[in-house]
């Protein structure tokens, strides 16, 4: 090596200097540049899973809570669906609903001369259960009997009701047209309610 | 002071001080050096005669004294007339062992000098390679000499380490009068070469002008290949010294002809030294180059600081500064300086690479550790997280349910409806028929309720207001026409019925 530096001139040393630092500065840039994506890349990621770990230990800390809510709405649910019918398919259900309120007229001495089931109206989780009677009746039993509906324990709404007077020079009767509507739960939902309360 | 091996390393000399020592045949010159970060500076120097009475030890303790429990090194030089130097071609040692040419110069030595062997001290340079032949510069001296040496120095409690001649260490330091030596460059093992001597192939010649003695030397390749020491008078007018320079410079090149000086390099103790250099280039027609205050003296007056040069010189021998290597003192192995300073700087360099790569790599084995913990707790999370998805998923659907129900509680308002309209129906006014309606559209699953009343009134416009400022109806309108019937009006009025709070809301937007 010694003998090699010593034959060539130091024009040429010179040059082999130059050549030397530029493949050198070449070799270093292309390194940093190399590190330096490899470093924001790295931290990007470290980055992204430190954030991904920050939203697991934040879900786990209201695991608690979580769980205390899910007990919370299950316990009023369990309320809520005392209200509801008890009837499994909808024509029994149909039936229930009627069965009560024959007895609400009855306490008020109403007769019923049409009672008919209506088609059901399906709202996802729930069943609607309409069923239409029609009567003739004083308007203060019509008041009575809409103020025993509302306070019935079953969800029983007035989705529609046509009163027409009788007798327009004696108005003292109305016929009553009246749908009310109950509400069951679909089949194959207590399942499901009864396996998320197990979990 | 530690005895002296003959080699002088990094730690024997940087932060160290040393004492340079010219014998001459009437004075004694002690120049004190330091060698620190900046590099080798000058501390003190005295001139003494030499004489080895009370009166001149005292004086010369007196000026060792502030320094001597620093002096690590002595280095000392002698007049070239005590010893017999001889520049000799011999065959080349090439290929056969290392003291092929000590065993050599042991025999050679002998035909050189008009002693025994046993009773002088000699050393050795190669001074110029060929293919089949070495210059070799020998050098002689008397014990006796040396002994003197040694004896007058033990009386200012100093032992030598180096013993070199005087022009020697004047070629030695005037190899090096121009450039930084010693500091933190020796340490880095960076020191810049001495260009003065030129380049390689080229003859230069050095002339140092001592008082009367004009110091010639040829130098070849950065070597000295010829030696002569002259009596000059440099009283003389400049153009009759010149006249002498050239004859001395024709005898000392044996026939080369001047114009094959690249260079004459031009020192000494002379006032008129430039007029010299100018008339000595434009006679010879040679380059000449004058060094006038070498950087090493640049604080002290010009000619005093040529009588300094072989002293300063003999530490620059000593610490191995220069091309000549010549210790007239037994010792083992040549003077060594420059391996350890490439080494100190390669190793500096390799540890701050590798300082450098461990930070930068360190930062990414850390990120890589932490990017594994990490992930190693996400796994162990991973069942937790997907219990707690479960019942996050459950319980939006029982929420949902709950909402619903309590929706349909709340939406139950047909009651409500007929006890708000019995509220603001006026007493002149009454119905005939009563419709309340809730439709529940399937695709926005919603529900939408509205009423149609018929009946009779006295002014049946006025009823469209009233059910208008209610809160349970919007959008009343009749939806037949009015009929006259006596003094009353038959109307038809149909409205949207909504929450009250609803529309109170709306009527704030609006």
């Amino acid at each position: 090596m010694t003998n090699i530096l010593s034959r060539i001139s130091p024009r040429e040393k010179n040059v082999l200097l130059i050549g030397g630092v530029v493949l050198f500065l070449i070799l270093a840039y292309q390194l940093i540049t190399w590190y330096s994506n490899v470093r924001i890349t790295t931290d990007e990621y470290v980055g992204t899973k430190r954030k991904h770990l920050e939203i697991q230990m934040t879900l786990i800390s209201e695991k608690e809570s979580k769980q205390k809510e899910l007990e919370i709405v299950t316990s009023d649910l369990n309320e809520l669906d005392e209200g509801l019918l008890s009837g499994n398919k909808p024509p029994v259900a149909a039936a229930e609903i009627l069965s009560e309120l024959k007895k609400m007229t009855s306490s008020l001495d109403i007769n019923i001369n049409l009672e008919r089931t209506r088609a059901t109206v399906d709202y996802g989780l729930y069943i609607g259960i309409p069923v239409e009677i029609a009567f003739t009746a004083p308007t203060a039993k019509l008041k009575d009997l809409l103020y025993e509906i509302k306070a019935s324990p079953l969800y029983l709404t007035i989705s529609e009701i046509k009163v027409r007077v009788r007798n327009t020079n004696n108005p003292v009767d109305v016929n009553v047209n009246l749908i009310v509507k109950g509400l069951m739960k679909k089949p194959g939902l207590d399942k499901d309610k009864k396996d998320i309360q197990e979990k | 002071m530690k005895p002296f091996t003959g080699m002088t390393t990094l730690s024997d000399r940087l932060f160290k001080t040393f004492l340079g020592i010219e014998f001459k045949d009437e004075v004694i010159i002690l120049t004190c050096l330091k060698n620190s970060w900046s590099g080798i500076s000058l501390l003190s120097s005295c001139t003494f005669p030499l004489r080895d009475d009370d009166k001149t030890i005292a004086e010369i303790n007196n000026f060792i004294a502030p320094y001597f429990r620093n002096i690590n090194n002595v280095f000392v030089s002698i007049p070239e007339n005590w010893a017999i130097t001889k520049f000799i071609e011999v065959p080349s040692i090439k290929g056969k062992g290392k003291n092929a040419l000590s065993q050599m110069m042991r025999y050679e030595i002998e035909r050189h000098i008009p002693y025994q062997a046993e009773d002088i001290f000699y050393d050795f340079q190669i001074v110029d390679k060929n293919k089949t032949t070495n210059t070799v510069v020998i050098t002689s001296v008397h014990k006796e000499r040396i002994d003197y040496v040694k004896g007058f120095l033990e009386k200012i409690s100093l032992i030598p380490q180096v013993i070199t001649l005087s022009p020697f260490a004047a070629l030695n330091f005037i190899e090096f009068s121009e450039t930084p030596v010693g500091g933190w460059q020796e340490f880095l093992g960076i020191m810049k070469k001495s260009r003065i001597w030129e380049d390689k192939g080229n003859i230069c010649v050095s002339l140092f002008l001592d008082k009367n003695n004009a110091q010639f030397s040829v130098q070849k390749n950065g070597f000295c290949t010829q030696l002569k020491t002259s009596v000059l008078d440099l009283d003389k007018p400049v153009d009759a010294l010149v006249d002498d320079i050239s004859s001395e410079l024709a005898d000392i090149l044996h026939g080369t002809p001047m114009n094959k000086i690249n260079k004459l390099v031009l020192t000494g103790h002379i006032a008129s030294l430039s007029e010299l250099s100018d008339t000595l280039s434009s006679k010879l027609g040679i380059n000449v180059q004058t060094i006038n205050r070498p950087k090493l003296f640049e604080k002290i007056d010009g000619t005093e600081a040529q009588d300094l040069i072989p002293s300063s010189g003999s530490c620059y021998s000593g610490l191995g500064i220069g091309a000549l290597k010549i210790n007239l003192l037994p010792h083992k192995k040549r003077l060594e300086i420059r391996k350890f300073g490439p080494l100190t700087t390669v190793l500096s360099i390799s540890l701050i690479l590798f300082l450098i790569i461990g930070i930068y790599a360190g930062e990414l084995v850390n990120n890589k550790r932490a990017l594994t913990k990490i992930e190693e707790k996400l796994k162990k999370n991973k069942p937790e997280i997907e219990a707690i998805g479960k019942i996050s998923k459950e319980l939006n659907i029982l929420k949902k349910n709950r909402f619903f129900l309590l929706k349909e509680k709340e939406n139950d308002i047909a009651l409500d409806v007929l006890s708000e309209l019995t509220k603001i129906t006026p007493v002149e006014v009454w119905y005939t028929y009563f419709d309340y309606k809730e439709i529940y559209d399937r695709g926005k699953k919603t529900s939408k309720r509205e009423l149609t009343i018929s009946g009779f009134a006295e002014l049946s416009s006025e009823l469209i207001s009233i059910l208008e400022d209610s809160p349970f109806f919007e959008e009343v309108q009749f939806v037949g026409p009015t009929t006259k019937k006596k003094d009353k009006e038959g109307f038809k009025i149909k409205a949207v019925i909504v929450k009250p709070q609803i529309k109170k809301e709306i009527k704030q937007k609006l």
